[in-house]
């Protein structure tokens, strides 16, 4: 496995982890703030995609860190719809994936800048992972609080980590990426 | 040799080095109290004690998996998530953040002694090779970090 697909693998399972979690949560609590005016799950998606889509466009060419991205506006309340917001959420994935799909580990010792500042393609793109993995962390956490009881689990479920152990045959990401998706489409 | 030194950067940030994402899973730690640790936003949802542990628990098992150690020799009984505190106190929960420093290490070291070419070959986890699996476990200490900087707030409101 190279370096680009051990990182592309981790990006769709955290893509997936939040869509799994999103898909549980109703339309209205999508903009409900995460407690103390902390940011709600619609304000993440939009910095997440935000982000992303800064990052990655003409990623060799250009700084990472665009213009025309409004960071702070990520913050801010807004009134999109779901669909919407979903739009939002794939269009900063499919700058990412596109890019990604342009690189080999050929590249990695190449040179970006984000905010300036000169960084190695796997240092930028292992920054980035690890920003989506910190705020998708945050998204799972406030859906859980939302559904209560009726959450469906995204990863091991409560008490049956040794039964999980015994036979954990399909743990690679992408298993656990497809895993989520089907858990996605029937929610 | 450069794979290497990616993947403890890796590593590395995720857990205590200073990194450019804002707090890592240590970083998230710092000044925690028993008190702050054992809150839970409800009953039945994990509070930060348990995510130390459970974060504990996971660097063991990539150890395992990368060593090919056999199991058994995680310090606490249980799983995943092991249900804490036991006892509220500063000890207590220095005892279990030693715990994390600790698997962290040993982690740490397992890797560093990786030869370079290990990195693409099978671990002891079916499928999944050794570089994918320390990729996932630092994504893995972030994705906790968030969320314990989100209980944290949600314990300073009430």
């Amino acid at each position: 496995m190279s370096v680009i697909q051990s990182l592309n693998d981790e990006y769709q399972r955290y893509k997936a982890l939040a869509e799994a979690a999103i898909a549980q949560v109703g339309d209205e609590e999508l903009g409900t703030a995460g407690g103390d005016g902390a940011n709600s799950i619609e304000m993440l998606v939009r910095h997440i995609a935000g982000n992303l889509k800064s990052r990655f466009t003409d990623f060799r060419t250009s700084d990472g860190e665009k213009p025309w991205r409004h960071r702070d506006d990520e913050f801010e309340s807004t009134s999109v719809t779901r669909g919407e917001l979903l739009q939002i959420w794939d269009d900063g994935w499919s700058v990412l994936f596109r890019e990604i799909g342009m690189l080999s580990d050929a590249d990695l010792s190449a040179t970006v800048t984000v905010r300036n500042q000169p960084l190695r393609i796997d240092e930028a793109l292992h920054r980035s992972l690890a920003h989506v993995a910190y705020h998708v962390g945050q998204i799972v956490f406030m859906a859980k609080a939302m559904r209560g009881g009726a959450w469906q689990t995204l990863s091991i479920p409560r008490g049956k980590s040794e039964e999980y152990n015994r036979a954990a045959s399909s743990e690679t990401a992408a298993a656990h990426t497809a895993k989520l998706g089907k858990l996605s489409s029937k929610t | 040799m450069e794979d290497l030194r990616q993947i403890l950067f890796q590593i590395d940030t995720a857990y205590d080095r200073v990194s450019w994402h804002g707090p890592n899973l240590r970083g998230s730690l710092r000044g925690m109290t028993p008190a702050l640790a054992a809150w839970r936003p409800s009953p039945g949802r994990h509070n930060i004690w348990e995510l130390i542990v459970h974060a504990a628990y996971w660097k063991y098992v990539a150890w395992r998996r990368l060593t090919g150690a056999k199991r058994g020799s995680f310090p606490l009984s249980g799983s995943n998530f092991i249900k804490r505190p036991v006892e509220k106190t500063p000890g207590a929960l220095r005892a279990d953040l030693a715990l994390l420093d600790e698997m962290h290490r040993q982690l740490r070291d397992a890797v560093a002694a990786v030869a370079p070419r290990e990195l693409d070959r099978g671990s002891a986890q079916r499928g999944v090779t050794k570089r994918a699996l320390l990729t996932g476990i630092a994504a893995h200490d972030l994705y906790h970090a968030g969320q314990i900087q989100l209980l944290k707030r949600m314990a300073r409101s009430r």
